[in-house]
């Protein structure tokens, strides 16, 4: 609005002003205002609301009514954050790398694991994974509208203690982040615990031995490539993304997935084709997926040998109140992506059988249902966020509520699959908040 | 002495760039017959915010017209044109 001549201001909750300059910086209004409130107005009765909007009256017409400051865009920061190169004197060199990761995380640079120093001789060694040029730009990479060149991807890859051969992945990464459109901002920057997770599709997972089997998310020797590229994926964000923990990152609580999540599909041990070829790519293709997630489930079932059976265990496992088809803001959403992370043996009960995902998705679809008062409770408080569609919802009694089934979530195809992990009847389940996003891995030297 | 030099890690910003960033707009003296919109991206809290303050300031100012849009995460760009069509200033909340 301000960019097309007309004054705005933001109402901007305590805790969220580094937020809110941050993001305005990112899209070229670095002399935005906002008027400030003491508390997030979500957690508020009406009344507390209006009353801190009343007392914040005269903040919201000041800044709708007199011109900012000159010089007011200039954002607070120490010079080290522009140079190119910097020094770091010590002496001896345990104690210059000590001092580089206290640097690197007061800048906030860093995770707060110990980094790798992205020295310019490792820069040109990771730079030498891939035929592109270290000026070219990949993508513009949200929340920050931070442009990642391949250098920029290759510096932080050093740091997470990626190899060269990791660096065409972690390009295709970024082009598949951005492929999430309008919902990557949600992913980077929500209160909620939402992180990126790398699924790698085609020959390269078994080339260079991203694990696929037992552990593949996990801590270890078997799963070293598959932590360094999440562990990347996270500093990108960071750096590139300004994706800062506090001031852009503005998770209430947060989750340990948000360190870095990367695993290959187990392709060998599906009995379904690969999730990159239903997505219509070739078997030989390598990709990345990047699944938007919100959080993690186990399907605990080692008990059952019958397709339906194990499927009703999905189905149970995922019957979590989602119902964001029923809100008005989430409408016209292109899918939210649940993904079932299926376990070889859950996978070859149902293949076995002759079950395809087709039909693994529209059972699961099916059978992942709660009571419409189940579903309806967390907008209970606020039925005007209930889309005109679903609205006749509130006038039911609650006896008509509990008895009235409703799906988890609207479409079988926001289910997706894949085969991961080693021989054990235990699968996951990501709930994700949008469809996921796969690019091509190319240009690899 | 030993010295480490290292490579900065962090990007450049589209938004510092010359085809991006902007001025804010120029301010009227007083909202006094202006149209104010009310962006609401339907986040709970934000709607009583945005009715709240629009009944303030319509107290305050004479033949204010206040407009309220409600919107989605992110805004659809359609309702973001007619509303900069239809108003000379806005309020915008997130609920969070």
């Amino acid at each position: 609005m301000e960019k097309a001549g007309k004054p705005a201001v933001g109402i901007v909750s305590a805790g969220f002003e580094r937020d809110t300059m941050a993001t305005a910086r990112a899209f070229g209004l670095p002399q935005f205002r906002y008027a400030l409130v003491p508390d997030v107005v979500s957690g508020l009765s009406p009344q507390q609301i209006e009353q801190e909007i009343t007392d914040a009256l005269d903040q919201i017409i000041e800044v709708l009514t007199t011109d900012a400051d000159e010089g007011s865009d200039k954002p607070d920061t120490p010079e080290v954050k522009h140079a190119e190169r910097l020094k770091i004197d010590a002496t001896g060199s345990y104690e210059a790398f000590v001092k580089m990761n206290q640097q690197f995380l007061e800048l906030e640079w860093g995770d707060g694991f110990p980094l790798i120093p992205p020295t310019p001789e490792m820069v040109e060694q990771m730079l030498k994974g891939t035929t592109r040029s270290p000026a070219d730009v990949i993508t513009v990479l949200a929340p920050g509208s931070g442009f990642a060149t391949v250098e920029k991807i290759a510096i932080n890859a050093v740091m997470a203690g990626c190899e060269p051969v990791h660096l065409p992945i972690l390009i295709a990464a970024c082009e598949a982040y951005t492929g999430l459109g309008t919902r990557v901002r949600s992913m980077a920057m929500s209160t909620s615990p939402h992180a990126p997770l790398m699924v790698i599709n085609g020959p390269i997972a078994k080339e260079i031995g991203i694990n696929s089997k037992r552990c593949a998310m996990g801590p270890g020797l078997q799963s070293r490539h598959n932590i360094v590229l999440g562990r990347a994926l996270r500093l990108i964000m960071i750096n590139i993304g300004n994706c800062r923990p506090g001031h852009m990152d503005m998770d209430t609580i947060g989750s340990a997935r948000k360190f870095g999540m990367c695993v290959a599909e187990n392709e060998e041990q599906s009995p379904w084709e690969p999730f990159h070829v239903e997505k219509g790519f070739d078997k030989d293709a390598n990709t990345v997926t990047i699944f938007a997630t919100r959080d993690e489930i186990e399907v605990n079932d080692m008990s059952n040998w019958t397709p339906e059976s194990v499927l009703n265990s999905f189905a149970f496992f995922g019957a979590i109140p989602g119902g964001e088809y029923l809100v008005h803001a989430y409408s016209g959403d292109p899918g939210l992506g649940n993904l079932l992370m299926v376990c070889p043996e859950h996978a070859n009960i149902c293949g076995k059988a002759g079950w395809t995902k087709k039909a693994v998705r529209a059972y699961v679809h099916q059978h992942c249902r709660i009571s419409a008062r189940r579903l309806l409770n967390k907008h209970r408080n606020t039925p005007d966020i209930i889309h005109p569609h679903w609205q006749w919802l509130l006038k039911l009694s609650e006896g008509e509520l509990e008895q009235m089934i409703l799906p988890v979530l609207e479409n079988a195809n926001d289910f997706e699959i894949m085969v991961v992990g080693g021989p054990t009847g235990k699968s996951l389940m990501y709930r994700c908040i949008a469809a996921p996003s796969t690019a091509i891995i190319k240009d690899r030297a | 002495m030993f010295t480490l030099e290292v490579l900065n890690p962090v990007a450049r910003s589209e938004g510092e760039t010359k085809r991006v960033a902007s001025k804010a707009a120029r301010r009227p003296r007083s909202l006094d017959g202006l149209t104010l919109g009310l962006l609401w991206n339907s986040k709970r809290g934000g709607e009583i915010a945005l009715v709240k303050v629009g009944e303030l300031i319509r107290n305050k100012y004479k033949n204010v017209k206040v407009i309220r849009y409600d919107g989605s995460m992110p805004c659809e760009k359609k309702l973001m044109e007619r509303a900069k069509q239809e108003c000379d200033v806005f309020i915008g909340s997130t609920g969070d």
